[in-house]
């Protein structure tokens, strides 16, 4: 019996198929499950007997966990990672230790590293594919759509048409966008005109991060007892706005975005941009999950008596394109990745004062960059201080955006 | 034959193994114990059954007794020995790293985790042979061609 079975008589253990019979079927569902999903990070249940794997002293289990993180850096292979930390307790911890964030080794591991922020010298390489009949929007991990359709699934979101709005619904799965359901990861929500768009994220904001942002919502699951399938909490994380370009007719629109979960300071020298560990009432930490529903009780509660910490958040404007003369069009330099003429083509940079003290190279990196490529399919490119999920959002804002701003 | 000295190992099971000192001192947990002046009756390995005891001795031994040469055939044949050595069930497995950490061998340590993880990896034994020498096979067509290529251009 291979390693994998191990792995898989474990998970067969609790999640209660004991047959033998039916791992062939498992296995190969298995196998083709990591081919196009993110590999779900479930916890580990303590199994009363764990076998003499789960014991094996922590020194020996870092090298062999090691040897594997290393050598299996791309995906669907990396897969086997993320079955390392949900083998047992003892093994999950020595998983986490060992993979480091997409800042520092520019890689995507568990499901966490979607909301966490990419390198700060690379960028993350991404695609959207689009599918009209059904309104989905799915990123996939992979410089372009490869041949055989095996590439990695990072998020899907679904369109929602409302009166007066529309949402999108953000998920890890692409067939499961209920906001009870633990792969539910936030929204984005445009107003009437399809000018204004705000990013919620059910991460709830780090200590620095502003009280004021939290949603109305948040106020009403204030009680930790209610059952986990309870709809997430929401908090605003950025606001995204169109404008027309009114200094030439026809001309590229303006894009605007405040990112409130991220300081300027994360783009200063030193700076550093929220990383969050684990999704919030998540089995990690078990322990810690009564303090961010008292916290959020209480920050709306000294919200209105003391004035709120804040700090100047981030914001992000898109890079002005030049006309050129002879073809007769707007040009960017997305350096290859966008080969076909689109109004939602964008790159974003840091917009800054001179007195935010930012570097010239820095405000010059392009910090996310979306265009077309072909009939429904895009690519996404993002880099420090933006996470996969907000640089998602951010490009499925210019998919919606309505002619009131073209 | 020159007299060598020997060394008693006493384990778990209270069986002795007798070594060659050339071959007991592989282990550094032992070299360390000898020169301590800790072997002059027989070195206690409590935490160690026979099995993998006679099976770390073999090892050993091999590795010992294998001229230490660049050449092809001792590199090949060490490698192969190496190759059925981990050819075991995990249960002996998990005992041989016990073991060979405690021991402190290090070849054999980063041979079984190697090996260790490679499994969890799903890539049986077999596989990684069969990749090994599918390589190894392309190099060395890759050397053939560009020798014959130069042969032909008389540099």
């Amino acid at each position: 019996m291979s390693f994998k079975g191990l792995v898989r008589e474990l998970r067969e253990m609790r999640d209660g198929i004991g047959s033998m019979s039916r791992r062939g079927i498992e296995g190969r569902h298995w196998r083709s499950r990591t081919r196009s999903h993110i590999a779900p990070d479930v916890a580990p249940v303590e199994l009363v007997d764990q076998g003499q794997w789960a014991n094996l002293p922590p020194e020996l289990l870092l090298d062999i966990i090691r040897r594997i993180e290393e050598s299996e850096t791309s995906w669907p292979a990396r897969t086997v990672v993320v079955y390392c930390a949900s083998v047992c307790k003892s093994w999950r911890d020595i998983t986490k230790e060992i993979v480091k964030t997409p800042e520092e080794c520019g890689r995507l591991t568990f499901p966490i590293s979607l909301k966490q922020p990419g390198p700060r010298d690379a960028l993350i390489q991404c695609y959207i594919k689009r599918d009209r009949a059904t309104s989905i929007h799915r990123l996939y991990f992979g410089l372009t759509p490869s041949e055989g359709e095996s590439d990695k699934l990072l998020l899907a979101a679904k369109k929602i048409r409302k009166a007066t709005s529309t949402e999108f619904a953000l998920s890890l799965v692409s067939d499961d966008f209920s906001r009870a359901s633990s792969t539910y990861v936030g929204k984005l929500r445009s107003n009437f005109l399809g000018t204004k768009f705000t990013i919620y994220d059910t991460q709830p904001p780090t200590d620095a991060a502003i009280q004021h942002n939290l949603n109305r919502s948040s106020q009403r699951f204030h009680k930790k007892q209610v059952s986990p399938r309870v709809p997430a909490c929401s908090y605003s994380i950025a606001t995204i706005s169109y404008e027309l370009n009114v200094l030439r007719t026809r001309g590229p629109r303006r894009m605007n975005c405040i990112m409130h979960s991220i300081p300027v300071s994360s783009i200063q020298e030193g700076g550093t941009a929220p990383t969050p560990k684990s999704f919030p009432h998540s089995f990690d930490d078990k322990h810690l999950s009564s303090s961010p529903s008292f916290k959020s009780k209480d920050l709306n509660a000294t919200s209105s008596s003391s004035s709120p910490i804040c700090f100047d958040p981030l914001t992000l404007k898109n890079k002005a394109p030049r006309w050129h003369e002879q073809l007769q069009c707007w040009c960017l330099n997305f350096k290859g990745r966008v080969t076909v003429a689109s109004v939602k083509n964008f790159q974003l940079v840091a917009s800054v004062d001179p007195s935010h003290n930012v570097s010239a190279a820095e405000q010059d990196k392009v910090i996310l960059q979306f265009g077309k490529i072909g009939k429904d399919i895009f690519t996404m490119d993002y880099r420090y201080p933006l996470s996969a999920f907000q640089a998602f959002a951010i490009c499925l804002s210019s998919f919606d955006t309505k002619p009131a701003c073209e | 034959m020159s007299f060598s000295k020997t060394i008693m190992l006493r384990n778990y099971d209270g069986e002795t193994f007798v070594v060659d000192e050339v071959v007991a001192v592989e282990p550094q947990t032992i070299e360390h114990m000898i020169e301590d002046g800790c072997a002059n009756t027989s070195i206690p390995l409590p935490n160690i059954t026979s099995k993998i005891l006679s099976k770390v001795i073999e090892h050993c031994k091999k590795h010992v007794e294998t001229p230490n040469s660049n050449e092809k055939d001792a590199k090949a044949d060490l490698k192969s020995f190496d190759f059925d050595f981990v050819k075991a069930d995990q249960g002996t497995l998990f005992d041989l790293i016990l073991a060979v950490n405690y021991l402190n061998i290090k070849g054999l340590l980063d041979l079984i985790y190697q090996t260790i993880a490679d499994m969890i990896k799903g890539k049986t034994p077999e596989e990684e042979e069969e990749m090994r020498r599918v390589n190894a096979w392309v190099f060395s067509c890759f050397v053939g061609v560009t020798c014959l290529y130069f042969k032909s251009k008389k540099i």
